[in-house]
């Protein structure tokens, strides 16, 4: 019985066992060369490179390189296939999706801000940088004299990167395009709903405002020129019947001085070449060439810095000063504060957070500077919620508020004197309402990962000071998606934001509290705020700022009692400043300027790349 | 006879538990008037002291005490993952190996669904929806997810014994169901499920410390897991402290290996036929 | 004991029953083979429905999670929000109820040919073109490691199982074990350090060298390509192979000390032989079903190692996909590991009644 079974058995063991193997082997191989993915991809490449140059030239490459290692002469070094090195400039960004192949704003959130696009593919209206406009494809604006019209004048020399000219049809297709296509989500989608525009059919775009609900009415908009100075017109003879959230602008015909040399989704890599033809004459553009590529893990970034591979990458400054410049004098710190200050947000509908003391008393035990340092570089202890080179001296801010409301202070001793005088007492070492409920509160942040660590850190240090005075505080660290979902509900009862308001015009530092805003709890529909803040004269306020010229010295009043409001009520406390920190590469190009515009951020990147200069190198 | 397997793997194992025990105990008083497991306590991502031999964390931790700390926490996360997995896999495993038929068809597509179903996305996605982390909640979620993998081995397993002549025999000798699977199949069954568990355990602890180093399970207090991950995430080996890496990663070691061990002398001890082996060497 | 009882009285006609008496030794693998199959699909069928309710019935809005985090994290600069999130609804069809959304997602899926709409984390590029562009390096690095590692672990994991007797052996054991408990990534990292940016003998990171133009006809691309993955599948290769020879191992002395190997030796068999036909063959068993799981589980495992090598294969896309919130994608990764696992799984379980009778018998 078991002899013939066997015997059949042993002819197939070892063939069968063979066989199994090589055609999973096979199987497992063979769509590597299969699918057409990739070759679409090919195709679209072979085509791009004979912008460069072809085969020739390549097999020199490697002749100079293996004769570079040997000799270390004068001959450059070539990366990324044939770019001269001394000529190219390479940026390893923080990339949050993997779109390598779509060169289009239109469907908002959902583009790569590292692919090189933003930052030197398009051209805006105006770049705003270092608290100034310089004029691209517009030249200035002008308003009228009660605000409810301002003019653009239009840069008239301008050429697409196919040689074709800007002209204002392209202007006025892509205002009535967008408007269109509001319902996408476009950006400026709704901007033709208060907005109405009117041409020369030259070089001049009037726009007037209406009210929304009554378009003959005329309403004022002082803050127009904002908005419009990040306007990116889109090419008519590239756009025109397209639809917005499919088509893809490959390779992409936009105005900016850098045209797409290829982009490539499997080595995450894009790289632009300078145009001949940049029709800003003026305008300085040292490198040749910009690479922008995905960083990769911190270890391996460092590497990658100390063997000179990156010019601009984002990376932890400890790192860098311990690990990194001492093995490559050629690079630096830059350093940046972050635009939008953090602060901590009350949840003004949960007895007793709607106590104005309790608010007071959380904001003292708040250990800023402690919490700060667990950054690096540090976190600078916040005071106003717009960033500030350290004085935190403000036309908008009255310096008596400051003091008199313990802005950014710790006191934990002050904290317990708040809670008495209010009537939250002691009771078997726990702090007490009128109820006779103890006092427990949660601070809602997320992972360290995304925001650093004192974001992560202060609730602990918070809750340790806390227990000192009878008060519990729960850290509650959750991971991001819960956290919006919560605060989108209300459900919290202290959380960790960030406000940005502009140093120049602060609104956006309030104008969340009004009440057109404001949300019950428990509804999650919206992006209003759930804080429980409702008050007829902060709306005034604001309604006040919002239709004021932001420009008139008269405002900087309503902005004081605005600072004043918040910070005598303890609306909102702030919590830091964080500076991002940037190793530069000085060895082919020098200048980077510390403590100025973030260099990385969109169009921002050509306010740095207007004074960088190559080092002859 | 001494074994010196059974030995080395209990010695072992009373090492890394005594350390989780006494350590948080006794760790303090080389810390007098500072708690050096709280936030802040020190500069982050210090490097290796006399005062902090492997350095401090990215929250400013002493990162000796909070690998300490992390051992007890880690062994929660994988003795309830392990505990539930095993539980659940071999209960399904042996009622669909044993009974057969419908019921082996019915549990069989179960557990390939669950057996199919990605750990660790899952384990991401669920992740967004948990208000809060915490070790016993990971542990659970790792023991619900792991289970299937145990249930397909145990059936299989169960599967070839029924088969043995010595099962045949029992039957032949018309034992009562009951004494069959308690005194035919389940001894040799054993080793399997030990190993099982002790797999289970320690693989509970290593997605953990995965989901931590793709910056899942926020909130969670420092596991071994977490602190690899976290170290990992600010490029500790570039920093010089390796130790934050590799010594949580050597008591994940030396732990699988003991259990490994424990089993491999128990396996020795109760399979007649290994034992006949084991002695004949 | 015979192995094939007859069943002769089923038999209606006598035409027939010369053929079937022909067939008859096939007929229970024929009916296993169709039985397996017939569950194939049921567990498709119920992971695609599982898949569903996964991501469908979660609490909290995706949609608005995703663009009020893509808000916050682009700190502003973006238009709109709740609105953005409803006209991206409507094109998603998030709109419809609940059981229309799953009667278009079967049809979607199962008809349409994989289709689940378009991709957040490549948009505009749809969710199975971006997922099918990653795969195919997702299988060339992880797959093909997957395999080599068993074909070398099972070697010498049966070697090491049949010279258990030589002390040598247990020093091996020891690499072994240390290795295959030894987190993939920490091996990763310390092979990069070392052969990359130490000794400089192979790159790091990145598929091929950026620069290059892809040309798959072309022998210095693919040997570019090649170069770029020796340090990811050795990685791999090391961990799991150490895993299937200690699984390997195990199985070998747990068959060797079975009676019929006795008997065979008994009948004279040289231990080669017995290695070969007895021990070795009933030892992979479940060592082809181990490797059909492994193989399936590949997703798990890549993850973390395409983020550090980065490889452009779905285990980074789907990190990426899940930072963003973009359930699209993550839904169609699982999906497919899924079904990957399930038919992995069912080549194995056909192999299986060739590989042994004994489940052969049992399952008639």
């Amino acid at each position: 019985m078991f002899t013939k079974t066997n015997k059949r058995r042993n002819i197939r063991t070892v063939p069968l066992f063979i066989f199994v193997s090589a055609s999973l082997l096979l199987a497992s191989c063979a769509p590597v060369a299969a699918p057409t993915a990739v070759e679409k991809e090919v195709t679209r490449v072979v085509k791009e490179t004979q912008v460069v140059k072809e085969t020739q030239v390549v097999k020199e490459t490697q002749v100079v390189k293996e004769t570079q290692v040997v000799t270390q002469t004068q001959i450059v070094k070539l990366v990324y296939g044939n770019l001269p090195r001394n000529e190219t400039l390479i940026i390893a960004g923080t990339a949050s999706n993997d779109v390598w192949d779509t060169f289009s704003m239109m469907s908002g959130p959902l583009t790569n801000a590292y692919s090189g696009y933003q930052q030197v593919g398009i051209e805006q209206a105006f770049l705003f940088a270092g608290g100034k406009y310089y004029p691209y494809l517009a030249q200035k604006w002008e308003y009228n004299k009660d605000g409810t019209e301002m003019t653009l004048y239009l840069t008239t020399n301008a050429t697409w990167n196919d040689g074709k000219p800007v002209t204002i049809d392209d202007w006025t297709f892509t205002l009535d395009y967008l408007h269109a296509n509001k319902d996408k989500g476009v950006p400026f989608g709704t901007m033709l709903d208060t907005t109405k525009y009117r041409t020369d059919g030259t070089d001049k775009i009037i726009f007037s405002f209406f009210d929304a609900k009554d378009p003959k009415k005329a309403v004022p908009n002082w803050r127009f020129h904002q908005s419009i100075a990040s306007f990116v017109p889109l090419a008519k003879h590239v756009w025109e019947g397209q639809d917005p959230l499919k088509f893809k602008n490959n390779p992409p015909v936009e105005a900016g001085p850098y045209k797409l040399v290829s982009c490539n989704a499997d080595t995450k890599t894009c790289i632009w070449q300078r145009r001949d033809d940049y029709w800003k004459k003026d305008e300085k553009l040292s490198p040749k060439y910009i690479v922008f590529t995905r960083q990769p893990e911190p270890d391996l970034l460092t590497q990658d810095l100390i063997s000179g591979n990156f010019d601009l990458s984002q990376l932890n400054a400890k790192l860098a000063t311990t690990a990194v410049m001492p093995k490559n004098p050629n690079i630096s710190m830059v350093e940046w504060p972050d635009p939008c200050p953090r602060q901590l947000m009350f949840n003004m509908e949960k007895a007793p957070l709607n106590d104005p003391a309790i608010r007071h008393a959380m904001s003292l035990l708040i250990d800023r500077e402690r919490a700060g340092k667990l950054d690096n570089p540090a976190a600078k202890p916040g005071v106003l919620p717009w960033p500030y080179q350290g004085d935190p001296t403000s036309p908008f801010v009255d310096p008596a508020d400051l003091k008199n409301y313990d802005v950014g202070v710790f006191d934990p001793a002050k904290a317990a004197q708040v809670l008495d005088d209010a009537g939250y007492k002691l009771v078997d070492g726990k702090r007490v309402d009128q109820n006779g409920k103890p006092l427990s509160f949660s601070i809602m942040t997320f992972d360290p990962s995304v925001h650093g660590a004192a974001v992560n850190g202060f609730p602990q240090m918070m809750a340790e000071e806390a227990a000192k005075i009878g008060v519990e505080i729960l850290p509650k660290v959750v991971e991001v998606g819960v956290f919006f979902d919560n605060a989108q509900k209300g459900n919290f009862d202290m959380m960790y934001q960030w406000v940005c308001g502009a140093p120049q015009d602060p609104l956006a530092a309030y104008s969340f509290l009004h009440s057109r805003y404001y949300k019950p709890i428990g509804t999650a529909t919206g992006f209003g705020q759930h804080l429980g803040y409702k008050d007829p004269a902060t709306d005034a306020l604001i309604e006040k700022v919002e239709q004021g010229n932001p420009a008139d010295p008269a405002l900087a009043d309503t902005y004081k009692q605005l600072f004043h409001t918040v910070t005598s009520q303890w609306l909102y406390v702030p919590l830091f400043s964080l500076y991002q920190g940037f190793p530069w590469n000085n060895e082919y190009f020098t200048g980077i300027k510390n403590q100025v515009e973030p260099w990385y951020w969109m169009y921002q990147f050509r306010g740095m790349l207007m004074y960088i200069d190559p080092t002859q190198k | 006879m001494i074994n010196w397997k059974l030995l080395l793997g209990i010695l072992l194992l009373t090492i890394i538990l005594f350390t989780a025990a006494i350590g948080p105990m006794i760790t303090p008083s080389f810390f007098p008037g500072e708690d050096p497991a709280q936030v802040g306590s020190y500069p982050s991502l210090e490097s290796p002291s006399p005062q902090h031999p492997l350095g401090t964390d990215t929250l400013g931790r002493d990162a000796v005490v909070i690998i300490i700390n992390g051992i007890r926490l880690s062994l929660v996360i994988g003795v309830v993952g392990g505990i539930i997995s095993t539980l659940i896999g071999v209960t399904i495993g042996f009622i669909a190996g044993y009974v057969g038929k419908r019921t082996d068809t019915v549990l069989r597509v179960i557990i390939d669904m669950v057996l199919v179903i990605p750990v660790l996305p899952l384990l991401l996605l669920m992740s967004l929806y948990i208000p809060k982390w915490d070790v016993v909640t990971m542990g659970v979620l790792l023991g619900i997810f792991g289970w299937a993998f145990v249930a397909r081995t145990t059936r299989a397993q169960v599967l070839s014994l029924r088969e043995r002549s010595y099962v045949d025999l029992a039957r032949l000798n018309s034992e009562g169901t009951l004494e069959i699977i308690f005194e035919e199949l389940l001894p040799g069954l054993l080793p399997y499920i030990f190993l099982g568990l002790a797999g289970a355990m320690v693989g509970n602890m290593l997605i953990e410390a995965g989901l931590q180093l793709i910056g899942i399970g926020a909130g969670l207090p420092p596991t071994l897991g977490s602190i690899m991950g976290r170290a990992y995430g600010a490029g500790a080996l570039s920093l010089g402290l390796y130790g934050q890496i590799l010594v949580p990663a050597g008591i994940l070691v030396a732990m699988f290996l003991a259990l490994n061990l424990i089993n491999m002398a128990l396996e020795e001890r109760f399979n007649p036929r290994l034992r006949a082996f084991a002695e004949e060497r | 004991m015979d192995s094939f009882p007859l069943r002769q009285k089923r038999s209606s006609s006598q035409n027939l029953s010369a053929l079937q008496a022909r067939l008859q030794p096939y007929l229970p693998t024929a009916k296993y083979i169709l039985k397996r199959i017939g569950i194939y699909f049921l567990t498709v069928l119920g992971a695609v429905t599982l898949a569903f309710i996964f991501f469908h019935l979660m609490p909290g809005d995706p949609l608005s999670i995703v663009f009020s985090q893509l808000e916050k994290t682009n700190l502003g600069r973006v238009t709109g929000g709740a609105e953005v999130a409803e006209a991206y609804k409507r094109l998603l069809g998030l709109d419809q109820p609940l059981p229309v959304q799953y009667l278009l997602f079967l049809r979607n899926v199962l008809i349409g040919g994989f289709d689940l709409g378009p991709s957040f984390v490549a948009f505009p590029t749809s969710t199975r073109d971006v997922i099918f562009r990653q795969l195919p390096w997702t299988i060339g690095y992880f797959t093909s490691a997957m395999l080599i590692a068993w074909l070398i672990g099972t070697t010498i994991g049966a070697l090491l199982g049949w010279l258990r007797r030589i002390g040598l052996t247990s020093v091996a054991v020891g690499i072994a074990t240390l290795l295959n408990i030894t987190p993939v990534y920490i091996i990763a990292i310390a092979a990069i350090i070392f052969f990359g940016y130490h000794l400089h003998w192979l790159p790091t990171g990145q598929p091929y060298d950026p620069g290059l133009t892809p040309n798959w006809g072309d022998i210095e691309f693919i040997k570019n390509v090649l170069r770029h993955a020796i340090m990811p599948i050795a990685s791999v290769v090391l961990v799991w192979g150490a895993s299937f020879s200690l699984g390997m191992r195990s199985l070998m002395i747990s068959v060797l000390g079975e009676d019929y190997l006795s008997y065979a030796k008994a009948k004279g068999l040289t231990p080669f032989m017995i290695l070969r036909d007895y021990a070795f063959r009933n030892a992979l068993l479940p060592q082809v079903t181990a490797l059909g799981i492994a193989l399936g589980n590949t997703i798990n495992g890549v993850l973390i190692l395409e983020a550090i090598f980065v490889v452009p294969g779905v285990g980074g896309l789907f990190v990426r996909a899940m930072a963003i919130h973009d359930f699209n994608v993550m839904q169609g990764v699982v999906l497919l590991s899924t079904v990957a696992v399930l038919t992995l799984s069912l080549i194995v379980d056909l192999l299986l009644p060739f590989l042994d009778p004994r489940i052969r018998r049992s399952n008639d």
